[in-house]
């Protein structure tokens, strides 16, 4: 049972909406077109129905877990009649070897990352949203439900469909993300694999394509494949689009402009940059295939691609001489790299393949490929320049351009490869194949040694999860404040479901009221700093504070004032207790009087009534 | 036979295009960026290869370094080298014991990944172990060899329920009773313990702060033990 129900709820994220848009979605439009793409559309319209049902009607509807199992029961049997399930047969062997592809990839990346262990450090606050969904308030705006979410980057569409998937078996949390995110890299991988064949009807480009999708994985800011986030869930449903318009395209059918406008609708109701940079791609294709004489002549036109190339280069030699510091503060500072920064991060991911495939692949699509490749390679070098440029967090938009990189890349192997012999070309991609592998085995481990505990590569050690449980056993915890270092407090506020100020992002007078009370040498001064820390969005007045101190904290503490006060610096990492610790933390609870009432080898919690 | 030339150009030709995929394929294999040094977790430290031998380390923290000094006979690798190892330690995790670092028939060590290393010489020369001012060495009765303030001592002692006890402070070189010896460092949770072949092997240097072992015991092994309470599971 333990991991059955994470398993069918982590299944319910996507299967639930899909069967809403299967019985929401005109018949005619579902058989218009390949049964992928209708399921993708159909995904798209389930999750703003669900969404919509959500606002409309209140989340009261989650509690009532019978008429949600019914409802999908319901769903099920209608979508069976309407969807045939059929006209999926023929993709079985596909999905089986895309299925295997998965599976090793994220064995691979769970090797010393075992459940619950969870790696991708933002599903606490997505976690978080979804818990107070499900506890029976809802609201558009983020900040409005927790005051870990400063910026309004996206609606709470996805965490309302984390909630419904999660209100109707109630599993463990930490399980259902463990799994969640194999599914997610999953559809990225099928994502690769449909974009590849609808762009160039190959299905060996297709499974080219998956394979680098797979095998490279983006380990700074991007983490399009392995960690399931708005924006990565936003770039699946937009590959799946422009597929589709691409699909389309080849076999002269009608592109529906409703199917497109639901996929927007959704993709900007997910996250409103990545979305709106989606929205802008796809009408980029949609306006170049319409116009295909205009397209043929930019496309056709001999310097075009000399001339990105020359902007690329320029760029690169100017971001060079800039020094973003200048222009970029506070938190987006540190997510501002220059150019040669970029092309480091590049390195880790790919090695030196995208330097030498990706290059083959425009020159392919270029000299030998049809009008599409040529429009798909123009617009990825087009995104590189915004990509490679010294702006804070452009990084991010890797996660739109990197399955058009993929699919040039694919393009470019297989086209040198087009006539060789069919052994040689199979020895060929398995030559690239592995290489890639051992790019994506030493890309991932080095990543994952930042987090490493005792053997385990986890953000939260199971000394933190312990303490979670705990909290979450207390009877108060409605009424009551967590206070901890920013990392303690937003991993044990999302697990525990007692309330913190602000998490792993909290406000500056936090920050100094819990450096007073860590470093107070009077009980008037501890008091008066618990006093200092309060939550700026929900009313209740807490009854109880409960201080936990763990390793974090106390390394937290050794941070300079300046640091301390940083939102983008963090103790990402658990940390155990040492001797020294241990003698600090005695000397600091006998100073102000105060008994741990639960302790373990990494974390102490303290009750304190007010 | 009139076909012999179209066949051997066919021929050749696939092999210029397995020769092109090889070389992509390398070419992929040498740009992979080694950013970190290569290592294999013990507990909460890590071991790696430096040019005297190995070291045991704290990750993240720069202060800290037990350093295995093996003699002279080991080839240092490079970290590439070292990388791929750590990787095929990391590939058998639930394999255990994994053998690390297989040099030629003199020095081999090898390790559970997660605890446990043992290192294994037939060169007949000591291996050295380096520990540091603030490093709490004592044996297995006890005995403590090294002196700390009173604040480090009283959570020493609590958290090894009055277990320790001053050894004779003017001794310069010492001989340990038994075959083990155990070192806290205050800045790094848990414990390291070194137990050798044979009794009466280990001898401490308070001057070199060197534990150095018998050139007749050919193998030590090195244990972390997660919390400094799990030494009284190994007494």
């Amino acid at each position: 049972m333990n991991l059955i129900l994470p398993t069918i709820s982590a299944i319910l994220f996507y299967l639930l909406p899909t069967l809403v848009g299967v019985v929401c979605l005109p018949k005619k439009l579902i058989t218009q077109t390949s049964p992928l793409f209708a399921l993708c559309f159909s995904f798209c319209l389930g999750v703003m129905i669900l969404y919509a049902s959500l606002l409309a009607f209140g989340v009261t509807l989650l509690t009532a877990q019978p008429i949600l199992i019914g409802m999908t029961i319901f769903l099920c049997i209608v979508s069976f009649y309407r969807f045939r399930v059929k006209n999926i047969l023929q993709y079985i062997p596909y999905i089986v070897a895309l299925g295997i592809l998965t599976a090793i990839t994220y064995a691979l990346w769970r090797i010393n990352s075992p459940l619950p262990s969870p790696l991708n450090w933002d599903i606490h606050e997505h976690q978080l949203l979804a818990t107070i969904i499900q506890n029976g308030t809802l609201s558009i705006r983020t900040s409005a439900l927790s005051d870990t979410f400063l910026f309004n980057g996206y609606t709470t569409q996805f965490h309302s469909l984390l909630a419904i998937a999660q209100s109707i078996l109630k599993p463990d949390s930490a399980t259902f993300w463990w799994i969640i995110e194999s599914i997610h890299l999953f559809t990225t991988i099928c994502a690769s694999w449909v974009l590849g064949w609808a762009a160039t009807g190959n299905k060996t480009v297709g499974m080219l394509s998956a394979i680098l999708g797979a095998l490279i994985f983006e380990s700074a800011v991007a983490f399009s494949s392995l960690f399931l986030i708005p924006q990565t869930l936003t770039a699946v449903m937009g590959t799946l689009t422009i597929a589709y318009i691409l699909y389309q395209q080849r076999n002269q059918a009608t592109i529906q402009p409703m199917l497109i406008a639901i996929s927007c609708t959704s993709m900007i109701l997910m996250h409103f940059i990545i979305g709106g940079a989606w929205i802008g791609l796809i009408t980029m294709f949609f306006i170049a295939l319409k116009l295909p004489s205009l397209t043929h002549r930019i496309i056709s036109s001999a310097v075009i691609v000399p001339i990105i190339a020359l902007v690329v280069c320029v760029v690169g030699y100017i971001t060079t001489l800039v020094n973003p510091a200048t222009f970029v503060f506070g938190q987006a500072k540190m997510f501002t790299y220059t150019f040669l920064q970029h092309m480091t991060f590049f390195q880790s991911f790919y090695s030196y393949s995208l330097l030498l495939l990706y290059p083959i692949g425009i020159f392919e699509a270029y000299k030998h490929g049809t009008m599409t490749m040529k429009l798909i390679s123009i617009i990825s070098l087009l995104l590189f320049v915004i990509i490679l440029s010294p702006l804070p967090y452009v990084l991010k938009f890797y996660v739109v351009n990197r399955y058009l990189v993929h699919l040039i890349m694919a393009y470019g192997i297989w086209y040198s490869l087009k006539y060789a012999h069919i052994v040689t070309r199979i020895l060929s991609y398995s030559f690239i194949s592995i290489a890639l592998l051992c790019v994506f085995c030493l890309n991932i481990f080095q990543w994952k040694e930042q987090t490493e505990i005792d053997g385990v590569a986890t953000h939260v050690s199971s000394d933190e999860q312990s303490a979670s449980r705990f909290l979450a056993r207390q009877p108060d915890r409605v009424n009551s404040l967590l206070i901890s270092d920013p990392a303690t407090q937003y991993i044990l506020e999302n697990m525990s479901g007692i309330n913190s100020q602000g998490g792993a992002y909290m406000n500056a007078t936090s920050r100094n009221g819990l450096n007073t009370l860590l470093n107070a040498t009077n009980q008037n001064d501890f008091a008066k700093a618990i006093f200092t820390i309060r939550d700026t969005v929900t009313s209740v007045k807490p009854t109880t504070s409960y201080i936990v101190i763990s390793g974090r904290t106390v390394e937290w503490n050794t941070l300079s004032v300046q640091d301390k006060l940083n939102l983008g610096i963090n103790i990402w990492n658990p940390v155990a207790f040492s001797l020294r610790t241990i003698t600090t933390i005695t000397t600091w609870e006998e100073m102000h009087t105060i008994r741990p009432i639960f302790t373990n080898t990494s974390v102490r919690i303290y009750k304190y009534s007010i | 036979m009139k076909h012999i030339p179209h066949y051997f150009t066919l021929f050749l030709k696939n092999v210029a295009y397995l020769t092109m995929s090889l070389v992509v394929a390398i070419t992929i294999l040498v740009g992979i960026p080694i950013q970190t040094q290569p290592y294999v977790s013990l507990g909460h430290y890590r071991l790696t290869q430096t040019a005297n031998g190995y070291s045991i380390y704290q990750p993240g923290g720069s202060y800290r370094y037990y350093t295995i000094h093996v003699p002279n006979t080991v080839p240092v690798k490079t970290n590439k080298m070292l990388l791929f190892d750590s990787l095929q330690a990391r590939l058998l995790h639930t394999l255990s014991p994994v053998t690390l670092l297989a040099n030629n028939d003199i020095v081999s060590l090898s390790a559970t990944v997660t605890d446990t290393i043992a290192a294994i010489h037939t060169t007949g020369k000591e291996i050295d172990i380096t520990y540091t001012r603030d490093d709490l060495v004592f044996d297995g009765v006890g005995t403590l060899y090294t002196e700390h303030d009173e604040s480090t001592m009283k959570t020493a002692q609590y958290m090894l329920k009055n277990f320790l006890k001053q050894g004779d402070p003017s001794m310069r070189d010492m001989p340990v009773p038994g075959n083990v010896i155990y070192i806290i460092n205050p800045k790094i949770p848990g414990i390291l313990s070194i137990a050798t072949q044979s009794p009466t092997a280990i001898t401490i240097h308070k001057d070199t702060k060197t534990i150095s072992t018998a050139h007749t015991d050919k193998a030590i092994q090195i244990k972390s033990l997660v919390q400094i309470d799990d030494i009284s599971k190994n007494l």
